[in-house]
């Protein structure tokens, strides 16, 4: 592999919550190249959201990011660094965007405040030049009248243009790492595409690496280079977004995709993958996945797959009993 | 070897049945700490009052004064009770904690698990109890003066005289547990005056809306802009002072926050199914309002009750202290601080310790309200 | 915004007429002939006989409402059956000591009340969170009066006996000015000023500040757990950012609306504050009027009050919109 912009290596998140130890993370490895998009995928409460705050270290107690995790910035060691050097980085070399663009934004200051503060602190430039840049990042999203709309407030902006005005607070540093973080979920359909469309866009022309993370494998085979699936806490398939979609190896990959709704099939019915996600205070032994796959046996209830394969990585033991697969019943 | 055993064990229960009937005891040998303590203590206190006032008991039946009787009363209530309960909870099997667990019974819970929440409830117990058994608790009256001849003015704490003597030589202490009447008392029956109120109408002005709601509404803003000392200054200046009267104004000037609070409720739960459904049905508005409506705002009218006793105690003192509330020789904690007011400086005894009454008093009241809107609030429940 | 301060002042108006209805009523509530109340010893009957005419109290009951409301809304307030002059010379003497004894109360409680508030949101459940809020308690518990009784015995009288004791933290027991303070030169008039105005403005303000920290801390940590709170962590803000640009203008929007709640618990325990530490404010007008039975000046001086507390609501109201920019475009 070629330089990488991030590694992150065996992360483990876990909450240390009054009634029981929560393993939110559950040691996820992955890594980012530079300007390629890594998707992330997950049902919610598979801990992606986790994970991706604990890149940035911003998890509250009871939770903590676990010894032994490992998060490279190119080379620094963020696990590593101190609080200061963790406020350097955030918002000026890893940015991160929210799920929820309504409530995401600080409802008593301006747009063009909160854009230009994180510009001021990493660029130490003047507050003048800080508003410039603010409106720049705001034409460059494409909200209309930027040098007007600067002064609004986030109720005067509707919740796509509140997540543009988020992309602009995140990208106004120019950051290497740009982690979104469920961006389209709260919006309409419409407006949805607009945002995915908005981020290639900026991606081909500033050239940060994305963390892009959702619950929906469409969305993701659309933006992302490559992708990984996550299941209670742990990496379960690592493919080529191509190879995910028209490949699936694991059988959670399975059920995300037969989930999805495809125009091609006309009578095609949505087949939710049976039960939940089972409670992150106590995972079900063995392979995390069992009780709603449907090919477990006696080894999957036993023994907990490590990640196997070589072209994309699957957290599965059909890996090395394929001939299991075929008794499918779909 | 295996008999002397069983004798020991044989003896040992009959030492524990007879333990048993120790008021607290069982609770204690079950592990039950607080409740064995409560009980215990409860028991112990009275027998306590019991022997040391013992001559003051006996004056009850040679006095006949009501405040005798009631002392009296309590401290037989009192005993009967903490052995009562004791026996009564022994024989109930221990409730397994959890499931099935009603409304109250979850908040009762919570609240128990409250420490600060519990103290409070203990002073609270505490100062009624001292209120109430007041003629047994001190060798003195409360307006009983000191010798004439003798200087028993302004005597500074000692073992005779805990909290020292005033200007007329009368013994602090008993004046302290004698203005708590006043005090605990007169809370008690304003609140129930403005928090019946203040429920009443505002479930009227919530439930009924429109012109209803705006009318009554604007009155409680009119009333809440007075400050409640002015307001209660202006009009008991009107009439002449009196018990009764202190009671009935505070009463019928306190009730616009508790009917804000319940009309808030209201609004609320008039949007919700229960309530469509039973106008669905066709029952009246009166039936629905007091069947319905009123049952649900209950647990934050009580916090507003409790947290509202602190504050009318607080108010009462400071009419008191003004010379506006009952009036003199009968000791309220306001007066009291308002006739030791001249002679600070170097009798600091007489203004200090009815000034820390109240402030026990109200922080007692404080932290049960607290603790009851932390145990009330599903919305803080998790 | 103009729109919305001008919605407010339209809604103050029928509350100022019903607070003045309300005060018509009490003067007729007193039992006997209303006219009764203005028989005082030392009011001559001619001054008895114009005040009759002026007010109209031979007149049937409605057409001395109209009169009487005429007269207040105009400033006259009639005579003081004590003082011998107008009640609005009398009030216009007292007004401003009251406001500035208030005055400096309130800025006394929101100073620390919030100050000490942000300290225990920030170290939540720490020694000093449950120090400071028991302290709060029993601070908010005791009775103004004698709060201001104990802090003029220790440090009006007590320290004066205490040799080392700095003259500075000794203060004067009563009234607003020493003797000789028109002897004195600006400065010193200034020190003197306040040396008086210490001792009674916090034995009025602590137990409101006490109150005002207990709810900017709940307040505040509300806050904490907001949305755009993790979004400024993630900019890389430093923490006394974080804190004290981004949640507490928010936490302040409920502080705001205390403040109009608050005012007329204030006045209530200015009376008792300006009769401990004889300030010549409305409190002790007011008090003296009733003992003396001058029902004009008292009916005036509480007219006053009420409709001081409208106007301190209506402060209250346009700095919440000042703060809010929600409210200020609607």
């Amino acid at each position: 592999m070629s330089e990488r912009v991030l590694v992150v290596e065996e992360l483990r998140t876990f909450f240390h919550t009054a009634s029981g130890l929560v393993r939110a993370v559950d040691g996820v490895s992955f890594d980012l190249g530079p300007g390629e998009t890594l998707g992330i995928v997950g049902e919610s409460g598979c801990g992606k959201s986790i994970a991706c705050l604990s890149i940035l270290r911003l998890i509250d107690p009871p939770g903590r990011v676990e010894s032994g995790s490992s998060v490279r910035l190119r080379d620094r060691e963020l696990m590593e660094a101190s609080e200061d050097e963790m406020r350097e980085i955030r918002g000026n070399e890893i940015s991160m965007i929210f799920q929820e663009p309504m409530t995401s934004l600080n409802p008593v200051w301006s747009i063009g405040n909160q854009i230009a503060e994180a510009v001021r602190l990493h660029r130490g430039v003047s507050a003048r030049e800080a508003r410039g840049r603010a409106i720049e990042m705001l034409g460059l999203v494409g909200i209309p009248n930027a040098e007007r709309r600067v002064d609004d407030y986030p109720h005067e902006f509707s919740g796509g243009m509140r997540q543009r005005a988020m992309i602009a607070m995140a990208l106004a540093c120019d950051p290497s790492v740009l982690i979104a973080d469920e961006p389209t979920t709260a919006l309409d359909v419409t407006i949805q595409a607009e945002i995915l469309d908005l981020l290639e866009r900026l991606q081909d022309r500033l050239g940060m690496a994305m963390i892009f993370v959702s619950h929906d494998l469409g969305i993701v085979s659309q933006i992302a280079d490559r992708v990984i699936v996550m299941y209670a806490g742990q990496v379960v398939e690592s493919a080529d977004a191509g190879a995910i979609f028209s490949d699936p190896r694991n059988p959670y990959t399975e059920g995300l995709l037969r989930s999805l709704p495809r125009i091609t099939e006309k009578l095609a019915r949505l087949d939710a993958i049976p039960g939940t996600v089972p409670s992150p205070k106590r995972w079900p032994p063995g392979c995390r996945f069992h009780p709603r796959c449907a090919y477990t046996w006696d080894r999957c209830r036993e023994a907990s797959p490590p990640l196997l394969g070589d072209a994309g990585l699957n957290r599965c033991w059909l890996e090395e009993e394929p001939e299991r697969r075929t008794g499918e019943a779909t | 070897m295996s008999d002397s055993r069983a004798g020991d064990a044989e003896r040992m229960r009959g030492f524990s049945a007879a333990a048993r009937l120790v008021p607290g005891l069982p609770q204690l040998l079950d592990g039950r700490r607080r409740t064995g303590f409560t009980l215990l203590g409860l028991a112990s206190t009275m027998i306590a009052v019991l022997v040391l006032g013992y001559p003051r008991v006996i004056a009850t039946f040679t006095e006949g004064r009501l405040d005798y009787w009631v002392a009296f009363g309590t401290l037989t209530l009192g005993l009967v009770s903490a052995w009562g309960l004791s026996v009564a909870s022994a024989a109930r099997p221990r409730r397994p904690n959890g499931e099935g667990l009603s409304e109250w019974r979850i908040a009762w819970r919570e609240f128990k698990r409250n420490r600060l929440a519990v103290l409070g409830l203990y002073l609270m117990v505490l100062l009624y109890l001292a209120t109430l058994l007041a003629p047994f608790l001190t060798p003195y009256g409360p307006a009983e003066m000191g010798e004439v001849i003798a200087d028993t003015r302004h005597l500074p704490p000692s073992l005779a005289h805990l909290m020292g003597t005033d200007k007329f030589g009368r013994d602090v202490l008993t004046r302290v547990l004698f203005g708590a009447r006043i005090s605990l008392s007169i809370g008690f029956i304003a609140v129930a005056i403005s928090v019946t109120l203040g429920t009443v109408i505002g479930a009227v002005a919530g439930f009924f809306g429109g012109i209803v709601d705006t009318v009554l509404m604007r009155f409680v803003d009119t009333l809440i802009s007075f400050p409640r000392l002015v307001l209660l200054i202006t009009v008991i200046a009107l009439f002449d002072r009196s018990l009764l009267l202190v009671v009935i104004i505070l009463g019928l000037t306190l009730w616009p926050s508790t009917a804000r609070i319940v009309r808030g409720e209201v609004l609320s739960l008039r949007e919700r199914e229960f309530v469509q459904a039973a106008r669905a049905l066709g029952l009246s508005s009166p039936r629905i309002i007091f069947r319905h409506i009123v049952p649900n705002v209950l647990g934050p009218v009580i916090v507003a009750a409790t947290l509202g006793l602190g504050n009318i105690i607080l108010i009462e003192a400071g009419l008191s202290f003004l010379g506006l509330s009952v009036p003199p020789p009968t000791p309220t904690w306001g007066n009291m601080i308002a006739d030791g007011r001249e002679a600070m400086v170097f009798a600091w005894w007489v203004t200090t310790f009815p000034g820390l009454a109240i402030v026990v008093t109200v922080v007692a009241f404080n932290l049960i309200g607290d603790g009851l809107r932390d145990s009330l609030d599903p919305r803080l429940r998790m | 915004m103009t729109r919305y301060i001008a919605r407010r002042l339209l809604q103050a108006i029928p509350l100022l007429l019903g607070i003045l209805t309300l005060v018509f009523i009490f003067m007729h509530a007193a039992p006997g002939d209303p006219t009764a109340m203005y028989m005082h010893p030392s009011v001559a009957p001619e001054i008895l006989e114009q005040m009759k005419q002026n007010w109209g109290l031979d007149q049937p009951l409605h057409i001395q409402y109209v009169r009487w409301m005429k007269s207040f809304l105009t400033g006259d307030f009639g005579y003081s059956l004590t003082q011998h002059r107008p009640v609005a010379a009398i009030l216009a003497e007292r007004i401003p000591n009251t406001l500035l004894l208030s005055g400096t109360a309130l800025v006394l409680i929101f100073a620390i009340g919030i100050a000490v508030g942000i300290v225990q949101a920030v170290r939540q459940y720490s020694l000093l969170d449950n120090v400071l809020t028991l302290v709060a308690l029993f601070i908010y518990s005791m009775p103004t009066f004698w709060l201001a009784l104990i802090l003029m015995l220790i440090f009006a009288f007590k320290v004066y006996q205490i040799d080392w004791w700095p003259d500075f933290l000794r203060f004067p027991a009563s009234d607003m000015t020493s003797v000789g303070h028109d002897a004195m030169s600006g400065w010193g008039r200034f020190a003197d000023r306040l040396r008086h105005l210490t001792l009674p403005a916090v034995s009025l303000g602590i137990a409101s500040a006490a109150s005002v920290a207990r709810y900017t801390r709940s307040s505040m940590l509300e806050v904490i757990h907001q949305d755009y709170i993790r979004t400024a962590r993630a900019k890389g803000l430093p923490e006394r950012t974080v804190i004290l640009k981004h949640a507490l203008k928010n936490a302040l929007l409920p502080i705001i609306t205390l403040l109009g709640l608050y005012l007329p618990f204030l006045f209530s325990g200015a009376v008792l504050v300006e009769i401990v530490f004889s300030w010549p404010g409305m409190g002790r007008t007011i008090f003296d009027a009733i003992m003396q039975r001058d029902y004009p000046l008292v009916m005036a001086t509480s007219f006053v009050f009420a409709t001081m507390v409208v106007i301190g609501n209506l402060v209250a109201d346009i700095l919440y919109a000042a703060v809010d920019p929600r409210i200020r475009y609607e």
